[in-house]
């Protein structure tokens, strides 16, 4: 930025109580949109005339493709097109990879071409006068399929004589990386104590409620193609889209309605529905849409990636790790859409909330024959955390040890704040020892201990599990750099736009797209507070469109970003836009500026109280210009784009990076109770105690971490995308994909201790994505709850079923 | 009338909406594309989330289960209906005060099956309020803000009788 913002750093406050309008819980006044059904989300934007596309799917896990007969499907009344892989290899080029070859050899098309590499990969799409009408069709689509051998597991794929996915790469492998940060074989050696054991994270999805969907029309006159969709990074999938189908991106118009119905990482790599249905409707010359149903969205929406890893950990007599030594594999499934990327995401995190220096890292990364991983709220962190509460409950199993005690005592602490980490990670200050105690008196620790030996004596099993995520956010994208050099993205961006109306209302936009994070209100506030004014004199436009928005090529809503960077963007923009407004102010007042300040929608003197209205400069801004300061450019606009400095910007031969900017954290602890005869859990406490910096508005900071809160209980103990050998998923709808309900969520005891981040702007951390926290406090209190049995759990999905068979087993 | 296709009339919101439609048209296609209520969302196929429900003559039903040729000559009350004169509902007052939604979608049939709860029971208790809204899924909020709304618009909607 240049110098003038810098200096509006050091002006910004220290303390919440210096804000009027930042910091306060303010109810979202975008809420009132939903309540009445008065939102616009993708499914109801209406173009007259518009065709319906439905996919064929593949029935198989791993197939090759004999043949395709459409006739049957092109003589059903009212089918317009069917479009096959093949026709889409002849008109676009493959999507660019983010790994270098051998794996960014790999052909990606958005259809099927040659073979299907995972049950439910779109085959043909088919384009009908109505939905109903285009499902039908798709039925009807005669594709001749030769069974492939599977592979589902990313360890068998990469073994010798697996079966291949992609043959231009000529093996499984994505990626493979080594981080040797510290000296964790040193660390090793000198141990009093190797904790040794393997940690599996499980897959499952994103499913926000409203699934991702794509309208498409060309337009002739001016030869672009408007599309509009639910794309949580629009400016960012663009060019993939663009470069694909050989055309520039200004001939390409992306649209997201005011409106997105939920999108949790989930709504990134949908890039492939936006390329099918941009083509068609060129082609067509007319416009398309497509609406994925929950099963397609299930089934390739975005899975979450799974992860194993086999790990030692050094460890002294006293309960201190001093080391870690892992080998990871990631299962990315058929195609890496945003993958590699999760291969090296999880640096973000690399001692978690630990104080351990010497980690050694062996990374490898597959294909295999499931749907596509990506971006899944907490994206490759929320593994590599669940990977180390796991592993502190070994440390304290092995040495006897309580796992509060041995937490405690590996603890980041206070004073070590800005905690620099093994791959130069900037942990942006905290208290995880108040937080850490807080949580334990939050959920009565110490009694439920007491309670648990009493309850054993009755054969009851209870247990209790902590656990803590880091909650990354705000990303470097420096840090892909080191998957390959040559990719060109590296750190970070937004923007923010502020200005005031021919009537002196602010009007402010970002780049940024809202799932449901409450944008509008949280940066009103913050035009607000720079403006000293009411929210009833700011509207912020809600929704996003590439030819009239402002934008970067970050721009978006992913990576915990928007409070940080759309929101510094904007604090920025209007800061400069204030600084015009009161030169306007005191020339026509015969003021000095000094002596004047924004209050109220106007510029009152603390002289002389003399007042001028925003409505009335921004006459003289916008209409009566020959009363403007001489020289002084007309209008109200002003503009930012932010871009923060992480210290350790790019990576270094060891890929040390700081890789994101904020690092929020968050301690959960779970109460269980497993049924001695049906092996049923029930939580009968959840507490989490999180750390968000300052909250803009805490209403809304407190709402995301109750919904991360709720993916994490739900993927502990419901959610599973769960394949058969022969890759076929068993659970592809929500009666086998289930997904907590009111009836499952417990109460949570819910606390947040502040203290400022000391790397972002407004002292504020990207939240949202914790929700790893409750699958690491859940497994091991329920792995705790079974101790008298003997029960060791490895993966971090739970069934009663399971635990039923591994009791029934001994 | 074209072949194959069936006279349907409905009242929505105290407004008939008439046309021919094919028999298996969905009653929530009838509502957001006939009479173009887009309130009512449509987020699984398979009456699991809840997004769609209404209430037909009074009772909560999940609009993409049911054809529109099903509703014919009955009563249906959506999202939009709960907003008089721009006066809002009093569960929307407490879903707006509480927090009670992130991204919306899932809000209008979270309404309605509340609607229909409290229709049913004036005062439920935290569990029949979790067992009133099993049927509607939300990824967003958690779900407890959702209950305390609930609870809150209970006691509002008592307070304002007692006045009466």
């Amino acid at each position: 930025m240049p110098q003038k913002a810098e200096l509006v750093v050091e002006k910004a406050p220290e303390t919440t109580a210096a804000f009027k309008y930042m910091g306060t819980p303010v109810k979202v006044a975008e809420d009132l949109i939903p309540l009445q059904g008065k939102g616009q989300y993708l499914d109801d934007v209406e173009i007259p005339g518009t065709l319906y596309m439905a996919y064929t799917l593949s029935p198989y896990g791993h197939a090759k493709i004999k043949k395709i007969d459409t006739s049957k499907c092109l003589e059903l009344p009212g089918v317009h097109y069917v479009l096959t892989g093949e026709e889409l290899k002849a008109n676009m080029d493959p999507y660019m990879q983010i790994a270098p070859p051998p794996s960014g050899n790999l052909k990606d098309y958005p259809l099927a071409v040659d073979k299907v590499r995972y049950y439910g990969e779109p085959v043909a799409a088919v384009v009908a006068s109505n939905a109903y009408i285009a499902e039908d069709a798709a039925e009807l689509v005669d594709v001749e399929y030769e069974p492939l051998p599977v592979v589902t597991d990313a360890e068998d794929a990469l073994k010798e004589g697996s079966p291949v996915l992609h043959d231009s790469v000529g093996n499984n492998l994505v990626w493979r990386g080594v981080w040797d940060l510290g000296d964790a074989e040193k660390a090793l050696k000198e141990a009093d104590y190797v904790v040794e054991d393997t940690v599996k994270t499980h897959r499952y999805a994103a499913v926000p409620l409203e699934t991702s969907g794509v309208l498409a029309t060309y337009d002739q006159s001016v030869d672009t193609i408007t599309v509009y969709s639910v794309n949580q990074m629009p400016m960012f999938s663009l060019p993939i889209i663009c470069g694909a189908l050989r055309m520039p991106p200004s001939k390409f118009r992306m649209i997201l309605p005011p409106n997105v119905g939920g999108a949790f990482g989930g709504k990134i790599i949908n890039f492939t529905h936006i390329t099918v249905v941009a083509y068609l409707s060129k082609l067509l010359k007319a416009p398309v849409k497509y609406v994925e149903n929950r099963s397609e969205n299930i089934m390739s929406g975005t899975h979450n990636n799974e992860r194993i890893f086999h790990v030692k950990l050094a460890v002294r007599k006293d309960g201190r790790v001093t080391g870690a030594y892992m080998k990871a594999v990631d299962n990315c499934g058929a195609y890496p859409r945003y993958e590699p990327a999760g291969a090296v995401i999880w640096a973000q995190v690399v001692p978690g909330i630990y104080d351990v220096q010497n980690v050694y890292v062996d990374f490898s990364q597959a294909t295999t024959n499931k749907g596509p991983t990506g971006p899944v709220r907490g994206y490759s962190r929320i593994q590599h955390n669940f990977m180390w509460e796991r592993m502190m409950n070994r440390v304290a199993q092995k040495l006897n040890m309580d796992p509060a005690e041995v937490r405690r005592l590996n603890l980041i602490k206070a004073e070590q704040m800005p905690y620099e980490g093994p791959s130069r990670t900037i942990y942006d200050g905290g208290d995880y020892h108040k937080a850490f105690d807080t949580l334990l008196d939050t959920i009565e620790y110490g009694k439920w201990r007491e309670k648990q030996k009493e309850a054993r004596k009755q054969g009851k099993l209870i247990g209790i599990g902590l656990s803590a995520v880091i909650d990354s956010g705000a990303n470097n994208f420096a840090q892909v750099k080191i998957i390959n050099p040559h990719f060109p993205a590296s750190g970070s961006m937004e923007v923010g736009l502020v200005m005031i109306d021919q009537f002196g209302t602010l009007v402010a936009r970002t780049g940024t797209t809202d799932q449901g994070q409450s944008h509008a209100t949280t940066f009103g506030q913050i035009v607000s507070e720079v403006f000293n004014t009411g929210p009833e004199n700011v509207v912020f436009q809600q929704g996003f469109d590439s030819i009239s928005n402002v934008w970067a090529a970050f721009s978006g809503a992913y990576a915990s970003r928007s409070a940080v960077m759309a929101g510094t963007a904007l604090y920025y923009a209007a800061i400069r836009l204030k600084e015009k407004v009161l030169t306007i102010a005191a020339h026509a007042l015969g003021e000095l500026e000094s002596d004047l300040e924004a209050k109220d929608a106007a510029v009152v003197s603390m002289k002389t109280d003399k007042k001028l209205p925003l409505g009335d400069i921004a006459t003289l801004a916008w209409l009566d210009v020959n009363k403007l300061p001489e020289d002084m450019e007309p209008g109200l606009v002003s503009y930012a784009v932010y871009k923060p400095d992480f210290t350790y910007n790019m990576p270094d031969e060891k890929k040390r990076v700081n890789n994101t900017l904020t690092y929020s954290y968050a301690i959960h602890g779970t109460v269980v109770e497993v049924d001695p005869e049906t092996y049923e859990m029930k939580i009968l406490k959840h507490g989490v105690v999180s750390d968000p910096g300052f909250m803009i508005n805490p209403l809304v900071v407190e709402g995301q971490e109750m919904g991360a809160t709720l993916h994490g209980i739900s993927a502990a103990l419901m959610e599973n995308l769960e394949y058969d050998e022969d890759g076929i998923l068993l659970t592809s709808n929500f009666w086998d994909y289930l997904v907590a309900g009111a009836k499952h969520m417990p109460d949570i005891d819910m606390k947040t201790i502040v203290t400022r981040s000391t790397s972002s702007v407004l002292g504020v951390r990207g939240v949202g994505e914790g929700g790893g926290g409750p699958i690491g406090s859940i497994v091991n209190a329920v792995e705790d709850a079974l101790q008298p049995l003997g029960i060791k759990l490895l993966s971090s999905n739970l069934s009663a079923n399971e635990l039923y068979s591994k009791a029934n087993k001994k | 009338m074209m072949e194959g296709l069936v006279k349907v009339s409905i009242d929505i919101n105290g407004k008939k909406y008439t046309d021919d439609v094919e028999p298996r048209l969905l009653l929530v296609d009838f509502i957001r594309d006939i009479a173009r209520l887009k309130g009512t969302h449509i987020g699984c196929d398979t009456t699991s989330c809840g997004a769609c429900t209404i209430l037909i003559d009074g009772m909560s039903v999940k609009s993409c289960t049911m054809f529109a040729v099903e509703a014919d000559g009955r009563k249906i009350q959506t999202v939009e209906s709960l907003a008089t004169d721009d006066k809002l509902h009093p569960l929307q007052e407490a879903f707006w005060e509480h927090h009670a939604l992130q991204c919306g979608y899932c809000t209008p049939g979270m309404l309605m099956s509340s609607t229909f709860l409290l229709s049913r029971n004036s005062d439920p208790t935290e569990e029949e309020i979790r067992e009133g809204i099993a049927g509607n899924i939300c990824r967003c909020t958690g779900y407890i803000n959702i209950i305390k709304a609930v609870k809150d618009a209970a006691g509002k909607i008592n307070a304002g009788k007692e006045t009466e």
